[in-house]
């Protein structure tokens, strides 16, 4: 199912396996296994008593619950001025879609972590001010990759390492405090008590969300004739399920890494 | 009303041009503070050399790079 999925939405794939795009991917490989090599013979400290009340009556939570609806909404009103109403429906639609499914079946499937039960703005089990967050992060990467003069005539497989690599400079910086402070719990981990999984997901998950947008999107310049709001925002929906066949495919391959090294 | 209306466009133009900047920069100092309100010294430094790392990867992709051109 999957397989025929991805071959009707990508049949091109391997053209895009340039050899710019295996040294990226190779890279990612690199940096992966000796990142978690590193976490693995430096462990850091865990955060204490993680679910404990900090005493301020949640207020950084909801500072960043109130804090994710203001990035959203100041991400879309940007792209309001940059770009077609129709994309705007279409990249927001799409990526707040990717993110809640994302978060929500991670969350369903792993058990690995959960949320603040505290929050105010819950989906079923996924904190909302994430998924806005993951929205406007997702935004920032790809106006920075339209920007660039270099990246921004790469193919979508390029654009997707780059875009792994830049969302993983955020979330690693911020992950082991959000952890420390209570606002998403893990159940284990090395890094601050963040499992090195987390960081693989997102960058694999950004990646497979930047790459297929940059691919329809170009199928989209080339014949635009073809694609109204209706088709593009059908496309752009329905290639967030392959990209879950992809993502469940990369995450296995380095939990199973990972298992070997005794050290998930 | 003329002055109010060069101070929205000039507006608008920091928003349009540093809005990447401003989004990355307010989140890491958000988690940086949160660190810092935690006793986290350890957490405050990872935020310190996290930031300036991510905030260049940004800018460096966004300038490009023109060797590869």
């Amino acid at each position: 199912m999957f397989l025929s999925d991805f071959r009707a939405f990508f049949p091109d794939f391997k053209s895009f396996l340039t050899p710019r795009a295996r040294k990226l991917l190779l890279l990612a490989l690199v940096v992966f296994i000796v990142g978690s090599l590193l976490i693995w013979t430096f462990p850091t400290p865990e955060p204490d008593d993680p679910g404990k009340d900090r005493g301020d009556d949640y207020l950084f939570l909801r500072l960043f619950e109130l804090g994710g609806i203001a990035a959203l909404t100041m991400a879309v009103f940007h792209a309001s001025r940059r770009w077609k109403r129709d994309e705007v429906i279409v990249f927001f639609t799409s990526c707040f879609l990717y993110a809640l499914l994302f978060e929500d079946m991670n969350i369903q499937l792993s058990g690995d972590y959960s949320y603040n039960e505290d929050a105010w703005l819950v989906l079923h089990n996924t904190m909302l001010a994430i998924v806005f967050g993951w929205c406007a992060i997702v935004y920032c990467i790809v106006l920075t990759l339209e920007r660039s003069p270099v990246v921004r005539s790469w193919n979508p497989v390029e654009k997707g390492v780059v875009a792994g690599f830049l969302a993983l400079s955020i979330d690693l910086g911020i992950d082991a405090t959000a952890f420390a402070y209570g606002l998403w719990y893990w159940k284990e981990g090395y890094f601050f008590g963040v499992p090195v999984t987390n960081f693989v997901g997102w960058f694999a998950a950004v990646f497979w969300f930047v790459f297929s947008t940059e691919y329809l999107r170009g199928k989209e310049r080339e014949k635009p004739e073809l694609y109204d709001l209706k088709r593009k925002l059908k496309m752009r929906i329905a290639a967030i399920f392959p990209d879950y066949g992809g993502l469940l495919l990369l995450v296995g391959f380095s939990f199973g890494f990972l298992y070997l090294l005794g050290m998930k | 009303m003329m002055k109010m209306r060069w101070l929205d466009r000039r507006l608008l133009d920091i928003f349009d041009r540093y809005f990447v900047h401003i989004f990355i920069s307010s989140l890491h100092i958000f988690f940086i503070s949160l660190a810092a309100w935690l006793d986290r010294a350890d957490l405050v430094l990872l935020g310190v050399v996290v930031f300036p790392l991510s905030f260049a990867s940004f800018e460096l992709v966004a300038m490009g790079n023109s060797r590869s051109q």
